[in-house]
């Protein structure tokens, strides 16, 4: 506590002191600059500023007193108060009452007008150095001549001069008219005049000599004394005043360099508590601080001023060092805060017009998400409209508004785009695709994180069906391979017990059972696993180039005993052509082979099967048509429902899967699998596309 | 009389595969794992082997692995999976042979005895005994002189069509003939339709020159393409 107390007691101490020097220094710099020559040159009073200023006065009054002489030399008529000033500044300017020497002679011949010289005195040698002026004279009493005129001849393409005489009559003047013109100072330059005010004869005109000086040595006590004997007080203390005002100045550079440094930071360097100071939100202390700033040196005005005509006196001092300290208190802690705020980064945050523009923001983000969408729009056409009408009233902001409207559309569009792709992404098989919603429209981007929502939901839901379609898979491989193994025993002593001498004819019939449904057992468990692995797409489908009528007929011929010990006859229809399909091989057999014992199994005795193949549509389609021989109650698409078959009774061996599994086969082979039945019609339709035809052997 | 090392976890299915071969005339070796197999086959002469794939400890493929380190006797793996990757994981790391379960007893014989026929008798005899008219593949041996061909050493009779179509085969092992191609080349007709026929022949021939016509192994079906002689 006490450390701190004496850190801000430093920061405090620091603080002061350059406010001090600075103060001080202000006004230390601001006095030698206007002494500046005095410091500088060295040379004396006659060529100091305070000299210059007083010699400018007088030569003034000299001019003024030439002016009024040279009137009354020409008899012009003067006035009373005319009369009144040539006498008050002759006596002011008489050689006893002043050290300022002045003589005033007509430029043109030298002829003396007037001068405040000893008797027989020439200015040269009466002072310090001599300076010399001119001064025009013009008298023009009823000031005519400026009342002359031109008139554009377009005919001839030269100006008529129409020049007005003292009785006021005009007379008009052209180029052939140049020795008169002349007269009234004007000559012809091709087509327009110049005016001489020197050669117009309506008018007195004289041009006049001042030359001038300060007496030297000084003969009078006048102001030129008083400067001289300030000049040699100043010329004393000026060395020391100018080395204090240095030291101030870079005193006060130093502290206030100094307390920059350490502005906004603990003695460790860490970031300081923001103070109730650095608080203030910038715009309103800046504010502030421009309002005290003005304030204070339109209070110090009359002060300055006060102190240029009397000079230094107490209590003006005292007033003008509290004005200026003011001041510099002001502006060093408005660099101080300004620093303190660029260190902690709320420049920018703290200010009253950023508050205002977030509450106009969060205002408009209310507005936009409580107003139902047609109200906003409405709202933003009247403004469109409004906006249109008041930059259509200047010809440079109607082309920017329309612009920047056009921009905002444009960008509403291609982030409407941004949105439609996404969604095409998510419904073309990327649900995890997320729509990046970073500076869309509040509507749009709402939209648009709904989607990528629902986009992460289907994903989800598919990842969920993927894993659980793969868990079935392998549940129904492992426990069909469990059953394997009982099944392998339960078989082969079957086998070996109908080796077995037994005599029970009962016995035997029991055997003969078990042996039978052991089998069926054998088919179902290697049924079920061919299945599972067709449905889920486990199996791996190797797609070639083959002949459908070529396997067509291989199948036959695997299938040729068994059709014949069923009594069924195969009518088979052939293309004249072979049929090139692209499938595997193993498995399209492995549908036909289905469909084939199908018929073997379910086809009424007696009867014939019909085989056709063709091609059409670029599809190679094979079709099987029988007579069942049960009654199909069922419909068709139920028949290819795992575990169904033709006679619900299930008497038939067979699985019930063989429509299933040729089905999901025919399926991976990117084929098509239609069952119709017609009464007792049943008729199988396989489409697997055709093969592209083969490339030409290359010689 | 032959060894006959059986490996399976499961004990039924070792007596009743003891069962079967004893009664074919071949002694046998009966382990329960991989382990046992190993040591079994190192503690006495050992003709052959039936192993199960599926096997705790030191499983069928790994002690397949094993023993094909200094031994090059047949051995015929049981796996209840019927995964092709499986069967040629099997037979890639020396498996002669392979039957899935649920199995028939009479396949089993039937590769058992072709495995060691081909082993002990045929196996360095099918070579010397190649002779201009002579051709062999795997098991098969057809005797174009003689007009006579044996299976592991079994003789069998083919019909006139057969023993043509087998020796188009084996004359071009591994080359794919389609049906009609088999029909003009064997009938010396030109085929109007009847490849099915060529079909139907195959099939019988495959019954008598296959263990398993559904799985050939000479023979095979190339599915929509023909027939082909698989090169052994």
């Amino acid at each position: 506590m006490k450390q701190l107390l004496n850190k801000l007691a430093a920061k405090a101490l620091l603080f002061l002191l350059a406010l001090g020097t600075g103060v001080g220094g202000f006004w230390a710099t601001l006095f030698i600059f206007s002494q500046w020559d005095t410091l500088w040159t060295g040379v004396g009073y006659y060529s100091s500023n305070s000299c210059a200023q007083a010699m400018e006065n007088r030569y003034l009054q000299a001019q003024e007193l030439a002016r009024l002489l040279q009137y009354q030399a020409w008899g012009a008529p003067l006035s009373y108060l005319d009369h009144q000033r040539i006498s008050d500044l002759k006596s002011a300017l008489d050689g006893s009452r002043t050290n300022f020497r002045f003589s005033v002679r007509h430029n043109d011949t030298g002829a003396l007008l007037y001068d405040n010289l000893d008797d027989g005195a020439v200015i040269e040698g009466s002072v310090h150095t001599v300076t010399r002026g001119s001064v025009p004279v013009i008298y023009d009493e009823d000031d005519s001549h400026s009342k002359d005129y031109y008139v554009w001849n377009g005919e001839k393409q030269y100006y008529l001069l129409y020049v007005v005489l003292s009785d006021g009559t005009e007379q008009l003047l052209t180029p052939a008219d140049a020795a008169l013109a002349a007269q009234y100072g004007y000559t012809f330059t091709g087509y327009t005049w110049n005016y001489q005010l020197s050669q117009d004869s309506r008018l007195m005109y004289i041009e006049l000599a001042i030359e001038y000086g300060v007496a030297d040595p000084l003969t009078v006590e006048d102001e030129f004394w008083e400067g001289l004997e300030d000049f040699g007080e100043y010329a004393r203390y000026l060395p020391a005043l100018a080395i204090l005002t240095v030291v101030l100045d870079a005193a006060c550079v130093l502290l206030t360099l100094l307390l920059c440094k350490t502005a906004g930071r603990q003695a460790d360097g860490s970031p300081a508590p923001l103070s109730r100071f650095d608080r203030i939100p910038l715009d309103l202390l800046l504010l502030l601080d421009a309002g005290a700033i003005l304030l204070l040196l339109v209070g110090g005005a009359p002060l300055t001023t006060a102190l240029n005509a009397t000079g230094p006196a107490t209590d003006l001092v005292v007033g003008l060092a509290c004005i200026s300290s003011g001041i510099g208190l002001c502006l060093l802690s408005l660099l101080l805060t300004l620093i303190v705020r660029v260190r902690a980064g709320h420049l920018w945050r703290n200010t009253l017009i950023r508050r205002l523009i977030f509450s106009l923001h969060a205002l408009l983000r209310t507005i936009s998400h409580s107003w139902p969408m047609t109200r906003r729009v409405i709202v933003l056409f009247l403004l469109y409209l409004l906006g249109s009408y008041l930059t259509n009233l200047t010809v440079i902001l109607a082309p920017v508004y329309q612009g920047a409207v056009l921009w905002l559309v444009c960008r509403w569009a291609i982030q409407w785009r941004r949105v439609r792709q996404g969604t095409e992404e998510i419904l073309g098989g990327d649900p995890a695709y997320k729509i990046d919603t970073r500076g869309m429209y509040v509507d749009l981007a709402q939209h648009a994180r709904q989607l990528n929502d629902l986009g992460g939901t289907i994903s989800q839901a598919v990842e969920e069906r993927i894993r659980s379609e793969r868990f079935r898979a392998e549940l129904i491989t492992n426990v069909s391979h469990d059953l394997k193994t009982p099944l392998t025993s339960i078989l082969n002593y079957v086998d070996l017990m109908k080796k077995r001498p037994i005599d029970d004819p009962q016995a035997q019939s029991y055997l003969e059972v078990l042996s039978r449904k052991s089998q069926r057992l054998k088919k179902l468990t290697e049924d079920l696993v061919e299945a599972s692995k067709a449905s889920t797409g486990t199996l791996t489908v190797r797609l070639e180039r083959l002949g459908l009528v070529q396997l067509v007929q291989q199948a036959l011929g695997e299938f040729e005993d068994r059709f014949a010990l069923s009594d069924l006859k195969v009518v088979a229809e052939y293309p004249e052509r072979e049929v090139w399909v692209l499938a595997d091989g193993h498995q399209l057999w492995r549908v036909i082979d289905n469909l084939l014992s199908n018929c073997n199994k379910y086809t009424l005795e007696g009867t014939r099967i019909y085989l056709g193949i063709s091609s059409r549509d670029g599809q190679g389609v094979f079709v099987v048509k029988n007579i069942s021989r049960q009654q199909l109650n069922i419909p068709p698409r139920q028949l290819m429902e795992r575990f169904v078959r033709g006679d619900s009774s299930r008497a038939t061996e067979g699985s019930g899967l063989g429509l299933s599994i040729a089905r999901s086969l025919t399926e991976l082979q990117h084929g098509t699998f239609v069952i119709d039945i017609d009464g007792d019609l049943f008729k199988v339709t396989v489409s697997i596309p055709l093969a592209p035809d083969p490339e030409p052997p290359q010689e | 009389m032959y060894t006959i090392l059986i490996c399976d976890d499961d004990r039924d299915i070792v007596s009743a595969l003891d069962i079967y071969l004893t009664s074919e005339g071949y002694r046998t070796v009966k382990t329960y794992d991989g382990r046992e197999a190993l040591k079994a086959a190192e503690e006495q002469p050992v003709d052959l082997v039936l192993m199960d794939i599926m096997m705790p400890g030191i499983d069928g493929i790994r002690a397949t692995a094993k023993l094909r380190e200094h031994s090059n006797l047949p051995i015929i793996l049981l796996t209840a999976k019927s995964e092709d990757a499986d069967k040629v994981l099997g037979l890639n790391i020396g498996a002669d042979d392979y039957i899935t379960k649920p199995f028939n007893p009479i396949e089993v014989i039937a590769r058992v005895r072709s495995q060691l026929r081909r082993y002990t008798s045929l196996g360095g005899r099918a070579a010397e005994e190649a002779g201009p008219h002579v051709l062999t593949n795997g098991g098969i041996r057809l005797d174009d002189g003689a007009k006579s061909v044996t299976v592991d050493g079994e003789p069998v009779s083919l019909t006139p069509l057969e023993y043509n179509i087998l020796l188009l085969l084996l004359k071009n092992p591994g080359r794919v003939f389609s049906t009609a191609q088999i029909y003009e080349m064997v009938w010396n007709d030109t085929s109007v339709g009847s490849e099915s026929t060529v079909a139907v022949h195959i099939r019988h021939l495959r019954e008598k020159i296959e263990i398993d016509p559904a799985s050939p192994r000479y023979i095979k079906v190339v599915w929509g393409l023909g027939y082909k002689m698989e090169k052994l």
